[in-house]
């Protein structure tokens, strides 16, 4: 009955729909692109490792930055201690970076590169795995020998994926011997990856780039990885006493970790899809409004249709059941197209604008298709009870009568 | 000529008691009927007569369980349903009333089928039952080979058949047909009335609404209505029946 009162308007339906499809469309493709960033930040958050801590001077996560600058630099020294001191800690490495530097192999430039300063342990806490070459010797720390392991972007870029061990290339001019190539890790944003990165032994980096009094960064990976939160604790009690902090002091020190990330990210993500929704809702609200309108079209241009039903012994849940049918047959049909429409701009925009090998990908899932359904039929239900109400509660005299 | 029989509630299909339907248009009370009472009894062809404005097509609706009167009874097989509400009211209309209306009131997108099926629907008979008596119902009005029409192909006789399919489909207690060959030439009216001729001759009880004496005369019995009330309740003798020719 429904199927028949929609193809008998197929113009008119087409229309309706239109605000439905364009709601569904929005609605998804901007909840796939959200889950898409949502999943691919925390895929390029992981190399962190969810074991490892980073003492830092400035705490990642909020607080005072003006006050936080005050604080005094992290020395290698204080490393040592920490390092003696801590008994549930598997690994524990310093290391220094410059945020952006050049580098320059034959007439091959590469800019905005990280570049570390590291000691042995950074290999352990820092999880590198090494894709050819080696990893520095003790040797070769100590005596601030020129040499380097690079990422896997750096490889690809400057050396355009030649064999690079035993090369020098230059570093903001200073020259580097590249003794290592670091396996890819992936990542949405190339300076927060270890392929975007070069790492130096700790005393050539102060050799390269000078001022061997600034900020270091301790990380801390945690025995067990199930009683990280007891090694966060000691290290801070730690820290505390090789600073010599008083009890009621301040830590004059942050103590980082990816939750930070994590729990910042997640708290965005929480808000643009909050926002996206609302946004996008809108567009279904004006697409139900139009059901509804059309369906009270519907109930006026039928009355007579309703009479005949009512007269011949249709009970009102009946007409009600009948409008309802409709309204949300139009709905899931026009959900559906939206679905396909959306799942078909998913499709291009991942292989032609993000590019099939970019990290953010828009995430099409079933529960995203299944709840893209569920809004369609919601919103026909919800935009059709009142014309099939209406409907329902005509009389049947004064509907024969009706022309 | 009076009827000779003393309707009552026990011995009527519908029996209508001191019926009283008074609509309110503003401030002022308007009487449609002022105390009607009237019985029908198994297997009677009964015309209901009046000019416009007499309360006989209030009179027609309340019988058709399609309103419900002020006060009084309504006795439908001997059940009051005088105070049904509408659920209950859509029921008997399903199951014990035909209708057959002046402008068929046919569903103008469903094909001939469908529209006879339709009682059955709301009956809740299942598909190839359905199916089955509808194509029957068509067959005893002549229009089996019909079944596949809309009604925009069909002519007006044919369309009235269709209605009268649809009216005899749930095998109801009463066939009640308003004005039936109101909007016909005079030769489709006529084999309209020779089919009402044949369904009172196979049992059914038949109620026919007119303002036509014409139309009247087919029947054994004409109740005249005017101002609200019954005017006058006769048996017409065989000899004054219009009879319709038996070839078309």
């Amino acid at each position: 009955m429904a199927r028949a009162a929609l193809r008998a308007n197929p113009l008119r339906s087409a229309l309706t729909m239109l605000g439905i499809i364009i709601g569904i469309v929005t609605v998804t493709l901007m909840s796939s692109f959200v889950t898409g960033l949502h999943d691919s930040f925390h895929n390029a958050m992981s190399f962190m490792g969810a074991d490892v801590y980073y003492v830092d001077k400035h705490s990642w996560q909020g607080g005072n930055w003006m006050m936080q600058r005050n604080r005094p630099n992290i020395t290698v020294q204080e490393a040592r201690d920490l390092e003696r001191r801590m008994t549930t800690a598997r690994a524990i490495s310093v290391g220094a970076s410059e945020w952006s530097v050049k580098l320059k192999y034959g007439t091959n430039e590469l800019e905005n590169i990280r570049a570390a300063g590291a000691d042995r342990q950074y290999e352990v806490t820092n999880s590198l795995d090494m894709d050819q070459g080696r990893f520095f010797g003790e040797q070769e720390l100590t005596s601030a020998r020129p040499v380097c392991i690079i990422g896997y972007d750096v490889w690809d870029q400057l050396f355009h994926k030649s064999n690079p061990i035993g090369k020098t290339m230059r570093v903001n001019g200073y020259p580097l011997e590249v003794i290592g190539v670091a396996k890819r890790a992936g990542g949405m944003f190339g300076f927060w990856s270890v392929d975007h990165e070069i790492i130096m032994p700790l005393q050539t980096f102060f050799s390269a780039f000078g001022d061997p009094n600034r900020t270091l960064t301790i990380a801390i990976k945690a025995k067990n990885v199930l009683t990280k939160e007891d090694t966060k604790a000691e290290a801070i009690y730690q820290m505390r006493m090789v600073r010599g902090l008083k009890p009621g002091e301040d830590d004059n020190f942050g103590i980082n970790s990816e939750d930070a990330f994590n729990t910042e990210f997640d708290k965005l993500t929480v808000t643009l899809q909050m926002i996206g929704l609302v946004i996008t809702g809108l567009s279904l609200l004006v697409g139900g409004i139009g059901i509804m309108n059309i369906m009270f079209v519907s109930v006026k241009e039928r009355t007579r249709e309703i009479g005949i039903r009512k007269a011949v012994g249709a009970r009102r849940r009946m007409i009600l059941s009948q409008f309802l049918t409709e309204a949300s047959m139009l709905c899931i049909i026009a959900g559906s197209i939206g679905l396909m429409l959306a799942f078909g701009a998913a499709l291009y925009i991942n292989h032609n604008v993000l590019g099939t090998d970019s990290t953010v990908q828009l995430h099409f899932s079933l529960v995203l298709i299944l709840s893209g359904l569920g809004i369609s039929l919601g919103i026909g239900v919800a935009s059709g009870i009142l014309p099939a109400w209406r409907a329902s509660k005509l009389d049947p005299v004064d509907a024969l009568r009706y022309e | 000529m009076q009827t000779e029989i003393e309707h009552t509630a026990e011995n009527s299909v519908i029996f209508l008691e001191n019926i009283q339907k008074i609509y309110k248009m503003g401030q002022e009370f308007v009487y449609a009927l002022r105390g009607v009472t009237v019985g029908v009894q198994r297997n009677e062809y009964v015309a209901i007569m009046g000019p416009s404005g007499s309360g006989k097509s209030t009179l027609m609706n309340i019988i058709g369980c399609l309103d419900t009167p002020t006060t009084g009874n309504y006795f439908f097989n001997k059940v009051n349903v005088a105070g049904l509400d509408d659920n209950d009211l859509a029921e008997i209309r399903n199951r014990e009333i035909g209708f057959v209306f002046q402008t068929f009131n046919l569903l103008p997108r469903s094909d001939a089928l469908h529209n006879v099926e339709l009682p059955l629907i709301y009956a809740g008979v299942g598909k190839d039952e359905r199916r089955e008596r509808a194509l029957e119902a068509l067959d005893h009005v002549g229009l089996a080979d019909r079944a596949s029409h809309k009604p925009n192909e069909l002519s007006g006789g044919q369309r009235q058949r269709v209605a009268v399919a649809r009216a005899l489909v749930t095998r109801p207690s009463i066939i009640l047909a308003d004005e039936p060959t109101g909007n016909l030439d005079s030769k489709t009216g006529e084999d309209i009335m020779r089919l009402f001729n044949e369904l009172r001759e196979q049992g059914n009880t038949l109620l026919v609404v007119t303002h036509e004496e014409d139309v009247a005369r087919h029947a054994e019995r004409i109740v005249r209505i005017k101002d609200g009330l019954v005017e006058r309740d006769e048996m017409i003798p065989a000899s004054e029946r219009i009879v319709p020719g038996s070839h078309t």
